[in-house]
């Protein structure tokens, strides 16, 4: 008899403890597919890498300096929309031959710039993706030139239901 | 009474293994819904067609594998030539599966056609 009621006390705590484990389970599954599929697929830091490569490209022929570029040279040129690199806008690049002292440019959202130099140091979820790119190419003269290609990019796509 | 108790245990065993059932049908169905949400797909897609324009260089053809996406829409009833559309006006990428779509911009100032045929996507870059 005595038996048999310790037999009964330990399935009822068997049953809770199953019960506990199944609730320990399902909610690591659940949290874990959640987490998995409502994580946010950002590409901003490519397009930066992108942006970066094409005015790089745009610039340069054969490691040579393409000296001609004026203001929107970049727009006419190098298939750039002039849209998206105003102020306000999610795309931003900036442009600085020998330190700036020759030619300096930028287009896009100036305060991505300084947004870039914060996102460096503090992990910034929201903060635009930057790239940069140092090159030497050559100019006209033979002489070695310092460029500085900075770049960042701040989309998030749009869901339309 | 014998027979009884054996029931009663009967009984207990079997509403155990139909709840712990229930319980692992239903954690399949959510990982199943899960993995098969559309906006997924939609995001996956519209992102990477967008980089492959801004990476593209003018006059490029680009095929791009597209079955998956393709036969989710075929089982949602979704006209195969509306799962990929271009925006000329705002440069957007625009992939939509079912009733909701999504939209992601590129920057370059191409004219880009996209063309579906027999699973695969053809992405034309003209300057």
């Amino acid at each position: 008899m005595i038996n048999n009621m310790n037999k009964k006390a330990s399935e009822k705590i068997l049953s809770l403890w199953w019960i506990l484990v199944l609730a320990v389970i399902g909610t690591v599954i659940v949290t874990a597919v959640g987490t998995y599929y409502s994580a946010a697929i950002n590409v901003n830091s490519i397009e930066a890498e992108i942006l970066a490569g094409r005015v790089l490209m745009c610039i340069s022929d054969n490691g040579y300096l393409i000296y001609d570029f004026n203001q929107s040279y970049f727009f006419n040129n190098c298939s750039l929309d002039r849209r998206f690199f105003e102020r306000g806008s999610n795309y931003f690049f900036k442009l600085s031959i020998n330190n700036g002292s020759d030619f300096n440019v930028s287009y896009g959202d100036a305060s991505n710039e300084a947004n870039c130099i914060i996102s460096e140091k503090v992990d910034a979820k929201f903060f635009a993706k930057c790239a940069y790119k140092k090159e030497n190419l050559i100019d006209r003269n033979g002489n070695n030139i310092k460029i500085f290609i900075l770049t960042s990019a701040n989309q998030i796509g749009r869901k339309n239901v | 009474m014998v027979n009884k108790k054996a029931e009663n245990i009967g009984l207990e065993e079997v509403m155990f293994i139909i709840l712990n059932l229930i319980f692992i049908f239903m954690l399949g169905v959510f990982v199943y819904s899960s993995g098969h949400r559309y906006f997924v797909y939609e995001e996956t897609y519209a992102k990477q067609i967008a980089l492959i324009i801004d990476n593209a260089k003018p006059d490029m053809v680009v095929l791009m594998n597209v079955n998956d996406i393709v036969d989710l829409s075929i089982k949602n009833n979704k006209n195969i030539n509306d799962i990929f559309k271009i925006d000329e006006k705002e440069k957007r990428v625009v992939v939509s599966i079912g009733e909701s779509n999504y939209a992601y911009q590129y920057f370059s100032n191409y004219n880009v056609s996209l063309q579906l045929n027999n699973g695969y996507l053809t992405i034309g870059i003209k300057k």
